[in-house]
């Protein structure tokens, strides 16, 4: 296929790469992008095609209301299901919104949308231009949400995590044309500046001057035009709102200029800024494009995990093997996974056996092995082996894409310290105006022909960015390199609460212990039945549950011999249900015991470590399971870690004295509580923090969820399959506790460098703007100076990104417990 | 000195030549990937791309 082709339906040029073809009838027209391939097939469904052969001009420039209009393709089925996560009647869509530049566009954007009332919930990051919306899908659909943002003139770009790789890839070619254009025609400015300045002192004739000057004007004109254009656009749709941004005292400085050096060449005389000019939008350019590609890379996380699909798979149909696109592969599919390949959409394996390596989603490099009736999460890649996989998610309800939204959504939730630089920065640019109006005044009385000169430093050389960039940028970053190493941050929060020497509370159970629980032994107490049969029940009254210790019976559970209904589960007690016509309690002896209305004989003095099950019914206790747990191979080294760096650790667990007693001794944890049930832990870790501390709850997720949320911030550990349940603010996604030390590294660092960057912009502004106001600098010095703030606070804030040198002993216990994991799998 | 009314302009035809250059290597994307390419180099081209692409005749079958 030729590349030169336009888009059948945009006219755009075709992008490179693998084309895409929209299915019209019997032809197959190449289109540029998914967007246009839907509404190409779209209107050729409707019977519309004659529109193609009538439309006067390709698609490109018919302008908003055609836009208003492609958004009706938006209530597809199909592509409302690729973008909209939905969970009862809400809704939630994560987008990318273009022409957003700062703070004040999204004050605008959340005072329009809140008028609507089906919006729930709203929050939107300038740094990423990611918002995320919840709103009532019954009231409002979802293409009239997209109309009404781009109603107000912002681009909304629905995303399952990070289809917005187009966007920014646009949006980085024209800021790179923009810079380019200003540093060419930037360096010939300069190089007529200096011939003047030379011609000033040494003399040169009057119609090689003017003539100079003269060229000098045209070569500005892109600068001013074309390179300068978004301090401008900012600066309007600051003032528009009411709450101008770091653009406008910018966009004055340019424009003012650049008019004073108009007039002054036309007019032959008076004094030129457009060397000036040209060096204020070269580096201002050159500081925003690197911002802007550190907000990319931020994003680069995200849309790595969207690459990690593939285009195609396998289905069989028929019995025969069928590659198909990514998009038709529907839930009860079967998936045909080869060595190699990528698994395409969440399922379970039918037959076969496969090594899967989840490096991508949990920074694990261990492969693991996955047999048939085991679970496979899409995005991960097959090493080893083929095997048949029925697809029981797809699209944007697989894990993949659910981590994609926890990114996002962390992306969107902006801590307070980063709202407070916002509205600093707001009040920032009117100090900064009246200063100069100030400076102005009092500079006609002093030396009039200095005034100007001395009004357009000012305005130069104050950089709010630092203020307003310092934060976002830093939380950006971290939040990326720790998503990298399998620790995904939700809300941002818990970076501020590690910095705030906390105490971490550690659940026991799936947390500190591996979670893989085995039946060591069965004592059968009464009822006269065998190990056996008891066994075969408590798994099958198990299987409604998702406790940890569940696991320990799947082993025993034989489907169809026992046929159980209602069943109903008791967090931190246990299940109750009704098993062959027969009611079962199986958990803490105390829960069990009082279906019987038996005593609970405790007398049995259970001094080792394991954890005892009951299971009993109406007639009282029928058997006891002894089940042991293994430590995480790294907990003691996390402890260890978290102790080094000045945390303080305690075990809060449901468990009996016994067995807490065993793995706070072998991790060396001092301050440990047995015996809770979930409304003890919430109590200890309310009366923890009416103590004044804060608390870090370090647990499984989803069965510990009251006492994650009454922390001040919370991590999940291992929440597997379940992630969309998890209630933390922070997940672990690998087996690897030791993330949790990492992030609590990281998470200082982060501060450290927050904090070195608002006192570096402080430090600045209180220098620089004396100084200009003062006279002391000339434009072009407070165009410098105020680029280099801008350079340096981002620069600083990407340091977070490098990953560390891990040192190299930690290297070695971690290669250790990954090939002790090994053997043991 | 009245040479100068002929190089300047001159010069600055090249620099409109030269940003044109650049645009054009923009909008064919050659600025859009600094890294890969130069990896390119290290990686084995002699193993079968991993994942087929969806091409026509995939789009043709179904259905």
């Amino acid at each position: 296929m030729p590349i030169e082709r336009p888009c059948f339906h945009c006219g755009e040029p075709l992008p490179g790469g693998a084309p895409i073809y929209a299915r019209l009838g019997c032809l197959n027209q190449p289109v540029c992008c998914v967007g246009c391939k839907a509404v190409a097939e779209f209107i050729h469904g409707s019977g519309l095609a004659a529109f193609y052969e009538h439309r006067s001009e390709p698609q490109a420039e018919l302008g908003l209301r055609a836009e208003l209009a492609a958004w009706d393709r938006y209530d597809r089925e199909d592509l409302i299901n690729r973008y909209v996560y939905r969970d009862g009647g809400t809704a939630e869509v994560t987008l990318d919104i273009g022409g957003i530049y700062c703070s004040a566009c999204v004050w605008l954007l959340e005072n329009a949308l809140r008028r609507l009332d089906a919006i729930d919930e709203l929050s939107i990051n300038p740094a990423t231009r990611r918002a995320v919306i919840r709103w009532d899908a019954g009231a409002l659909r979802f293409s009239e949400l997209l109309g009404a943002i781009a109603r107000i003139g912002f681009k909304p770009q629905p995303i399952v995590a990070g289809l917005g790789a187009d966007a920014n890839a646009s949006e980085q070619r024209t800021a790179l044309r923009r810079l380019v254009v200003a540093a060419a025609a930037g360096m010939q400015v300069m190089m007529f500046a200096v011939a003047l300045y030379a011609g000033a002192r040494f003399g040169i004739e009057t119609h090689i001057e003017q003539f100079l000057r003269i060229v000098s004007l045209l070569v500005s004109i892109p600068i001013v035009f074309y390179s300068a254009r978004p301090f401008f656009v900012g600066a309007l749709r600051g003032i528009r709102t009411g709450s101008p941004g770091m653009d406008l005292p910018v966009a004055v400085a340019i424009a003012a200029a650049f008019l004073a050096s108009v007039r002054a060449t036309l007019l032959g005389t008076g004094e030129i800024y457009f060397d000036s000019v040209a060096m204020f939008v070269l580096f201002l350019s050159a500081a925003r494009y690197l911002e802007m590609r550190t907000r990319h890379r931020a994003d680069d996380y995200t849309q790595a995990l969207a690459r990690l699909l593939p285009e195609t798979a396998t289905c069989v149909r028929n019995g025969d093997p069928l590659v198909v696109t990514l998009d038709e592969v529907r839930v009860g599919d079967t998936v045909l996974l080869r060595p190699g390949e990528v698994v395409p959409a969440d399922g379970r394996v039918l037959s076969g056996e496969l090594a899967i390596d989840e490096s991508l989603l949990t920074g694990e490099s261990v492969t693991v092995v996955r047999k048939a009736g085991m679970d496979v999460i899409a995005g991960s890649i097959n090493r080893m082996g083929t095997a048949t996989v029925e697809v029981s998610r797809t699209g944007a309800a697989t894990s993949l894409a659910e981590i994609g939204r926890l990114l996002d959504r962390a992306k969107a939730d902006r801590p307070r310290i980063a709202l407070l630089a916002d509205r600093i920065a707001s009040r920032f640019v009117l100090a900064v105006i009246a200063i100069a109006s100030a400076t102005g005044v009092a500079w006609l009385g002093i030396d009039p022909s200095r005034a100007f000169e001395v009004v357009l430093a000012t305005l130069v050389v104050t950089c709010p960015c630092a203020l307003a960039l310092a934060t976002p940028a830093a939380l950006a970053a971290a939040a990326s390199r720790l998503a990298r190493n399998g620790f995904l941050l939700v809300k941002s929060r818990v970076l501020e609460v590690l910095t705030r020497e906390p105490i971490i509370v550690f659940d026991k159970t799936g947390t500190l212990t591996a979670g893989r629980p085995t039946i060591v032994e069965t004592e059968v107490l009464a009822g006269g039945g065998d190990a056996a049969r008891y066994l075969e029940i408590a798994a099958a009254i198990e299987t409604c549950s998702e406790h940890v210790l569940a696991r320990a019976f799947s082993r025993f559970h034989r489907s169809g011999a026992h046929e159980t209904t209602t069943a109903s589960a008791q967090p931190g007690c246990g299940v109750e249900a009704v098993v062959s016509g027969a009611r079962y309690r199986i958990g803490s002896l105390r829960y069990v015991a009082e279906l019987g209305n038996s005593k609970p004989k405790s007398a049995d003095a259970d001094l080792d470590a394991l954890t005892d099950v009951y299971l009993g019914d109406s007639s009282g206790i029928l058997a006891r399971f002894k089940i042991g747990d293994e430590l995480r191979s790294d907990a003691a080294a996390a402890i260890a870690g978290l102790k080094r760096l000045g945390y303080g650790v305690m075990i809060a667990s449901g468990d009996r004295e016994a067995a807490v007693s065993a793995v706070a001794k072998a991790l060396g944890i001092k301050d440990w509580h047995a015996n809770l049930t979930p409304a003890d832990k919430v109590e200890l870790v309310s009366s923890l923090r009416e103590r004044g501390m804060r608390v870090l709850m370090v647990g499984d997720g989803i069965n510990d969820a009251p006492v994650l949320a009454s922390a001040d911030a919370s991590i999940a550990v291992d929440a597997g399959t379940a992630l969309a349940r998890a209630s933390a603010d922070a997940i672990v996604l690998g087996r690897r506790l030791g993330s949790v030390v990492d992030a609590a590294r990281l998470s200082i660092k982060t501060r450290q460098i927050i904090r070195q960057n608002v006192l570096w912009a402080i430090a600045y502004n209180l220098t620089a703007v004396p100084l200009a106001a003062c006279g002391a600098l000339a434009p072009w010095m407070a165009a410098i100076g105020m680029s280099v703030s801008s350079l340096i606070v981002v620069a600083n804030a990407l340091r977070l990104q490098r990953p560390e040198p891990t040192p190299l002993h930690d290297r070695r216990t971690r290669g250790r417990a990954a090939a002790s994991e090994k053997a043991r799998a | 000195m009245t040479i100068l009314y002929l190089l300047i302009p001159l010069g600055l035809l090249l620099l409109g030549i030269a940003v044109g250059a650049f645009f054009w290597a923009t909008r064919s994307g050659q600025f859009d990937d600094l890294e890969t390419p130069a990896w390119s180099v290290i990686l084995d081209d002699d193993r079968a791309p991993r994942t087929p692409t969806a091409g026509d005749d995939a789009t043709d079958r179904d259905e």
